[in-house]
């Protein structure tokens, strides 16, 4: 792939959290900051394709929404694709991106992920948090996405005896990692009682087990490896990428405490990146739920199987720690505007592996890891990056 | 042969309402009435299942679907005493080979009660029907017993006129001289105390009935005959005659658990959804064709791998084989628990609003159906952070949400069954 590898070359971010803006406003506004993030600048016109990542929560734009994407972007007349796999949107239209790239078929690609969900009503709120499971089994089960992790976390607790603590401390350490980042929804720290105290959503999961609803964007600037350095000295290059599928119901997979779809992603996008996982600097993991990012640790084989707990509890996975995780706050503490997540991890990873992340930066980071689910794991994406 | 009763089953409801049964949210005539026959001893299926006061509330094909009964006939007769009767004893002789069930269900109206009762009919030995009759409004304030007490001779017409039974009578306000001067006039007819009314089935005719006859059936004494009556302030009097030949299983009583106190449905139509559905959606045309995945586990064994799918897709899951496929019913009792949430009020798809405003919050489980097969299920009757992984649980089927207009349906689990003991053999 030598000459067709992609790179980020800039990368834009919204404040995360209840925002005044509209979707229009957090898109432009990420898109700008894309744009102005460039280090010897780009023009709108050198983008010939872009991606959206959109769930089109509370049905604000269902259908088309790629066309608004080309109007805030101001990039009118390039082909734009809506992709959408529920909260991996945005980690799949980032690999419809780098695809585009290294088929050789474009230079400079505009990928932007985007949603705008507190402007709901309640109702209309909890009418849509479900739409991304499965409707005949899960959701009309009584389950949304919180039940269904619930499922997934009860089982990983009887299977290998997970303690609350360790779900607990995945939140306690992302709401640290959230205080650092001006970004982030949550910026104050938690302890772990409260987490333990809080109320319960879906047992064993509180409310501090679950990532909030969040309104905002984020889009990143993919160039070419033959363009590249004609916008910056230090393009962050993506190395591999993989994405997998798996059965849209937990109860018709192989595992209930494993995500095969995140298995497979990280196998295929390491084996393109050639390097192995003892090389990564750091994880931008999908922590939707606190057991999520336990699951994901061992999916992604950073933890055996059971094993996810003990390194967090171990403080591996802090800031300083072995192997940071989340240094942004994750889905947990940064917000999960569900469209928006996987453009915005790939956001944290420009500013990390540029030594750019102020407070939470990770010391000497070369190479990054991105992971993003649809739902509870019938889609995810990994994704790969390196400083060379 | 003569008709006989070969088995009675009695679901109450799980809520109350006041002094009544009501149902919990999630039930309704046709859970109740599903329930009922599904608690009657392994048997034929029946060609012909009898909904007594089932209104128009229950529909034909979903009772035949979830029997599994293609060509099942349903047939809905009126509320009350002397319609139930009259379908039990019919005076034709048993038609068909198959065994007939009749349903006594209670409307869900006004001050009455509900629940439901079972009624296995066969040709075989058991409480024979010897006969049903009726008299029509009985002025309670002017008793002419002779009338009456004919009218009831007339019901055992094949009984010898000098032969020796019970009455049995339900005569929840008649006057105490009134049933003085009946008893006077049926010498041969010793009045048992009529079975005390139960205040849970209230003022319902229907189910009142059923449950004396119910009570009948298990009481009475090999060879013993009993005439049985129900008289109602302003509707007509019934009787139905019977005699056992042999004794009824004793096969318990089940539901009223109260597991949602104050629970209750408001009877008739399903509360509609507010506006147009929006987000997740099954049409119905959808619902409908998932039914025999969603109401009675039905899956598809491959005849090249061996693989079972669940729920039913029209190929194997496994190697894709799309021909030949053995459609099976997975076991609907028993099931282990693999994974137990409990979803906390604000936490539930809107479609369950209403009801986790009656009852709040709920288990969900996935329990498994077979080696590798696996279910979603809501846990009903039991209260929230009940269930347990490595637990057991059962299926029944309830109400699950409404969609435009109508209920949706789906087997949810319940905890294992907790039949009540036999001390109480007229509950």
């Amino acid at each position: 792939m030598t000459g067709r590898r992609a790179s980020v070359v800039g990368a834009g971010h919204t404040r995360f959290g209840v925002r005044p803006e509209g979707p229009r406003e957090l898109l432009r506004a990420a898109v700008d900051g894309a744009f102005q993030s460039v280090d010897r600048g780009a023009v709108r016109s050198d983008v010939t394709e872009a991606f959206l990542g959109s769930l089109g929560f509370s049905g604000w734009q269902i259908g088309n929404a790629s066309a608004v994407l080309a109007e805030e972007a101001r990039i009118l007349g390039a082909p734009v694709t809506h992709v959408e796999n529920a909260c991996a949107s945005a980690g799949f239209a980032l690999r419809a991106g780098v695809a585009a790239i290294e088929s050789g078929r474009q230079d400079l690609v505009l990928v932007a992920g985007l949603e705008k969900m507190t402007d709901a009503p309640s109702r209309r709120r909890r009418y849509w948090l479900g739409v991304s499971g499965d409707t005949e089994w899960e959701r009309l089960a009584g389950l949304t996405f919180a039940g269904v992790y619930g499922l997934i976390a009860s089982r990983h607790m009887a299977e290998f005896g997970t303690p609350a603590e360790a779900l607990a401390q995945v939140a306690v350490k992302n709401h640290a990692n959230g205080a650092l980042n001006p970004n982030a929804q949550f910026q104050k720290p938690v302890t772990r009682e409260k987490v333990l105290e809080a109320p319960r959503v879906a047992d064993p999961l509180g409310l501090l087990d679950c990532c909030p609803v969040t309104d905002g964007a984020a889009a990143v600037l993919l160039a070419s490896e033959t363009v590249a350095k004609r916008f910056t000295d230090t393009p962050i290059y993506v190395s591999g990428t993989g994405a997998s599928s798996d059965s849209l119901a937990l109860q018709e997979r192989a595992s209930l405490t494993s995500l095969a779809a995140t298995r497979r992603a990280a196998d295929a996008a390491f084996r393109q990146a050639g390097f192995d996982r003892s090389a990564v600097s750091l994880l931008e993991v999908h922590d939707c739920f606190t057991i999520a990012e336990l699951v994901a640790l061992e999916d992604l084989g950073f933890a055996p199987p059971g094993g996810a707990a003990r390194m967090t509890l171990e403080g591996e996975t802090r800031l300083g720690g072995r192997c940071p995780v989340n240094p942004d706050g994750g889905l947990k503490a940064k917000g999960h505007p569900i469209g928006a997540t996987g453009a915005s991890q790939a956001y944290e990873v420009f500013l990390q592996l540029r030594g750019a992340a102020g407070r939470r930066q990770v010391p000497h980071a070369e190479r990054a890891l991105t992971h993003n689910v649809g739902g509870s794991g019938a889609s995810a994406t990994v994704t790969l990056f390196s400083v060379s | 042969m003569t008709r006989s009763i070969v088995a009675a089953a009695r679901v109450r409801p799980r809520a109350r309402s006041g002094a009544f049964d009501a149902p919990g949210p999630d039930e309704d005539l046709f859970t109740l009435a599903l329930e009922a026959v599904e608690r009657l001893p392994a048997g034929p299926v029946p060609e012909t299942v009898h909904l007594v006061g089932s209104a128009a509330e229950v529909e034909d094909w979903s009772i035949r679907e979830v029997l599994g009964a293609p060509t099942l006939q349903v047939r809905h007769h009126a509320a009350g005493a002397s319609s139930l009767f009259a379908v039990l004893a019919q005076s034709s002789p048993f038609e068909g080979p198959g065994a007939e069930v009749v349903v006594a269900l209670d409307p869900l109206s006004g001050a009455g009660g509900a629940g439901a009762v079972a009624f296995r009919i066969a040709p075989t030995p058991g409480l024979s029907l010897l006969g049903h009759r009726e008299r029509g409004h009985p002025d309670w304030k002017r008793p002419d017993a002779s009338e009456w007490t004919d009218a009831g001779r007339r019901a055992l017409g094949e009984l010898p006129e000098s032969s020796s039974g019970q009455l049995f009578l339900v005569a929840p306000s008649a006057p105490p001289v009134l049933l003085q001067r009946w008893a006077q006039r049926m010498p041969g007819f010793p009045v048992v105390s009529a079975p005390p009314s139960d205040p849970a089935v209230g003022a319902s005719p229907t189910l009142r009935a059923a449950l004396a006859l119910r009570s009948l059936a298990l009481g009475l004494p090999n060879g013993g005959s009993a005439l049985l009556a129900v008289l109602e302030p302003g509707r007509a009097t019934s009787f139905l005659g019977a005699r056992s030949d042999a004794p009824l299983p004793w096969i318990g009583a089940w539901g009223g658990s109260r597991a949602n106190p104050g629970a209750g449905n408001s009877p008739g139509a399903a509360p509609s959804l507010d506006g147009v559905s929006e987000g997740a959606y099954l049409s119905r045309a959808t619902y409908l064709s998932e039914l025999p995945s969603r109401w009675r586990f039905g899956a598809d064994r491959c005849p090249q791998c061996h693989q079972v799918t669940f729920p039913v897709r029209g190929f194997c899951r496994h190697c894709g084989t799309a021909e030949r496929l053995e459609r099976i019913e997975l076991p609907r009792n028993g099931l282990e628990i693999l994974a137990a949430t409990t979803v906390a009020p604000g936490a539930q798809p809107t479609e369950f609003d209403p009801q986790v405003e009656v009852s709040g919050a709920y288990d969900v489980v996935i329990a498994a159906l077979a080696p590798g097969v696996r279910v979603t299920l809501q846990v009903a009757d039991a209260p929230p952070r009940s269930s347990k992984i490595g637990g057991r649980v059962d299926t029944r089927l309830r109400r699950l949400y409404a969609m435009e207009g109508e209920w949706r349906y789906g087997l949810k689990a319940v905890p294992g069954d907790a039949v009540e003991p036999p001390t109480d053999r007229s509950a």
